[in-house]
């Protein structure tokens, strides 16, 4: 945690400033309940600067980059832009869409002078600075092209053009590059990082959301790291590297080592695992969405490469991203495989020997570990073997689930415990019946 | 081609029945008159209804509340209300040609509000998002949002109450209470009334009539409609 610092306050006011932060929904099934997005988040953006908020999903990083643009409000703490409190949209940021969010109905013209419009700036005007957005983004000749006629890279560049146009204090980006392919998206952070570097860029700041560390790394002065459930800040990292940025510089790949490190730190979540001791809460403990087979996969690579790995390093030569890679990490953390030390992942000897037994064996060891570690699979095959029949309709579970999850989380958390339950020959899941029943006796391992 | 067709069986039916050109002339009028009930209907349902709609369809905490609420009102069958509507009117001296463009609507708004409700809900929050972000506000969100994003939906409603309303017309342009009765000027009834006589050449030609009004509409408005939507309003 060495170059982990508390968030300093910046020394020029800030444009925008999160005080405190926090927001919560409310969850449908039980009443009163909430689920708890962000919790006592504060950060800033200094003018001149580029911040980026780094997070896996689940961390809420979206949800504070909207409440800072003030779309949606925060449940607690406050938002000041240029110092005062923030009510309704912020007038001095103008966003970058991960969708592109562009009107199909209107051309990449008209698209791009929404803004001016709702500003109420004259035709002629409109229309001038609109073309000299379209040419920053290399798109002349295509004003009077519609949306659908471009490629994604195309869409995005209308959608930087969109928000350059209006000049706006802070350009906020919504991982901005992830519904593009490799090589665009590669591009697209070029042009971002040379505009920038041009001394030119249409913001003064730029405030970034993504998932990606190398994005980060690539264009921010500032990383701020985000923890799930719920988002909170998990570090800052200052990126002193000159510009234009080179991913091959050894201190390049200390820095994204680096991170990695931060975000894969256990001790945050060992206060957490020991502050919340209630079996309640631990039955209902999320399952990280990884399957059984991608677990074992990552195992048996990491035991070839000799039981020790870095953790970029897998995850480049996986080429997966951090939101791929980690819920297998944590998964094999979870169910004791695997150790998470400095940006290293390695083997334990259970990891081991579940990643070079033959597949009975294996089944057997993953068994063991989810019984005694996965409370939630534990707890769904103990219910299946309190009932006569040994099967339950899985929406039984998953009313449970929706009572500690929003909808959509309930019903990753249940597949995942499907997916380790069959496994584990724990339990078999009738996708057609949604039925859960115990494996027949016959299928039960000794 | 099928307008054609049941162009001819009207025009054989009238042939084969004594009843003259005159009389297909006629009853081409009144559904001319039908017509522009239905479309009186249309334009202030989906004035009144569509920012209803979009209101409730922007909002999941509205629409988890008035879902409920409208659909039991439309699940209320609309014509044990015809007679109640009839007493009214004749109370207030309202001709029911105007009143039977209400009767007709009780049935086919509905279609113009769910359509809007689901046409709303299926807007991306990142549209509505970068509408909030860049100001569009009031009459200019509703012109470059609102309105092309749910006019598939719309579309859709649009002709689906257009047809109720031309099937509900037959029991809303004649009403009764007690025994006074309310007769309108249309196809409507038209058709209600050769079909209490059991005049079969006239209900023949009065259906023919109207399924060659609806079928004629669809193939030359709504279905160039729906297409202009598939093409240029879809929201992928």
């Amino acid at each position: 945690m060495t170059a982990m610092t508390a968030p300093q306050t910046a020394p020029a006011p800030a444009l925008i400033a999160a005080e405190r932060v926090r927001k919560t929904f409310p969850l449908p099934q039980d009443h009163g309940g909430v689920f708890t997005v962000l919790d006592e988040v504060s950060c800033a953006v200094a003018p001149g600067e580029v911040v980026a908020l780094l997070g896996r999903s689940g961390s809420g990083k979206s949800t504070l980059l909207r409440i800072m643009a003030g779309l949606i409000p925060a449940s607690g703490g406050r938002v000041l832009s240029r110092g005062a409190p923030l009510r309704g949209p912020n007038p001095d940021v103008a966003m970058v869409f991960q969708s592109f969010a562009l009107l199909p109905w209107l051309t990449v013209q008209d698209n791009v002078e929404l803004g001016l419009k709702a500003r109420a700036i004259p035709r002629e005007e409109r229309r001038k600075r609109a073309l000299a957005a379209i040419d920053m983004v290399g798109l002349d000749g295509f004003e009077s092209a519609y949306p659908k006629e471009l490629s994604g890279g195309m869409q995005q560049r209308v959608g930087f053009a969109r928000a350059f146009v209006v000049q706006p204090q802070v350009l906020m980006m919504d991982e901005p590059c992830s519904a593009l392919d490799v090589l665009t998206a590669e591009n697209l952070r070029g042009e971002i990082s040379d505009l920038w570097q041009a001394g030119n860029f249409p913001a003064q700041s730029i405030l970034l959301v993504t998932h990606n560390i190398e994005e980060a790394v690539l264009l921010a002065d500032r990383v701020l790291v985000l923890g799930s459930n719920p988002g909170r800040i998990r570090g800052e990292v200052q990126i002193d590297l000159a510009r234009p940025r080179d991913r091959e510089q050894p201190r390049f790949k200390s820095l994204v080592a680096h991170i990695y490190t931060v975000m894969t730190h256990p001790e945050a979540d060992m206060t957490r695992m020991l502050a919340e001791d209630n079996a309640e809460v631990e039955r209902f403990r999320p399952l990280p969405h990884a399957r059984a087979g991608g677990i074992s996969g990552l195992l048996e690579l990491v035991v070839e490469q000799g039981g020790t790995v870095d953790i970029p390093r897998l995850a480049q030569r996986l080429r997966l991203d951090v939101d791929d890679l980690l819920p297998i990490l944590d998964a094999a953390v979870l169910l004791g495989f695997a150790r998470v030390v400095e940006g290293h992942v390695s083997v334990s000897d259970d990891g081991r020997a579940f990643a070079e037994a033959d597949i009975l064996r294996s089944k057997e060891l993953f068994r063991q570990q989810v019984l005694a570690r996965a409370p939630l699979v534990a707890a769904i095959a103990e219910t299946l073997r309190q009932k006569r029949d040994g099967t339950m309709r899985a929406g039984f579970f998953l009313d449970l689930l929706d009572e500690h999850y929003p909808p959509a989380e309930a019903e990753r958390q249940f597949a995942t415990a499907v997916d380790w339950g069959r496994y584990a020959e724990l339990f078999e899941y009738e996708a057609d019946q949604e039925r859960l029943r115990l494996p027949e006796p016959e299928a039960v391992a000794p | 081609m099928l307008l054609a067709a049941l162009a001819i069986a009207a025009v054989l039916a009238a042939a084969g029945s004594g009843i003259g050109i005159g009389e297909v002339g006629h009853v081409a009028l009144l559904g001319l008159a039908t017509f522009a009930r239905v479309v009186v209907l249309l334009a202030v349902s989906t004035l009144i209804w569509t920012p209803v709609g979009v209101a409730i369809g922007f909002n999941p905490r509205l629409a988890r509340l008035a879902q409920p609420v409208a659909l039991l009102l439309a699940s209320f069958p609309a014509n044990f209300l015809f007679p109640l509507a009839a007493l009214l009117f004749i109370h207030a001296g309202i001709s029911l040609n105007w009143g039977g463009i209400l009767l007709m609507a009780l049935g086919a708004q509905w279609y113009i509000l769910f359509n809007t409700i689901a046409g709303a809900m299926s807007v991306p929050t990142d549209l509505r998002d970068m509408a909030t972000s860049m100001r569009l506000r009031g009459w200019r969100l509703w012109r470059d949002l609102i309105i092309p994003g749910i006019f598939p939906s719309w579309v859709t409603g649009g002709i689906t109450a257009a047809g109720g309303a031309w099937n509900a017309s037959i029991v809303a342009e004649v009403v009764s209470w007690g025994g006074a009765t309310l007769t309108a000027t249309g196809l409507g009834a038209y058709i209600a009334d050769a079909t209490g006589r059991g005049d079969w050449p006239q209900i023949v030609l009065g259906v023919a009539m109207m399924s060659a009004y609806v079928v004629g509409l669809n193939r030359l408005v709504w279905r160039r409609l729906y297409r202009l939507a598939e093409s240029r309003y879809r929201l992928s």
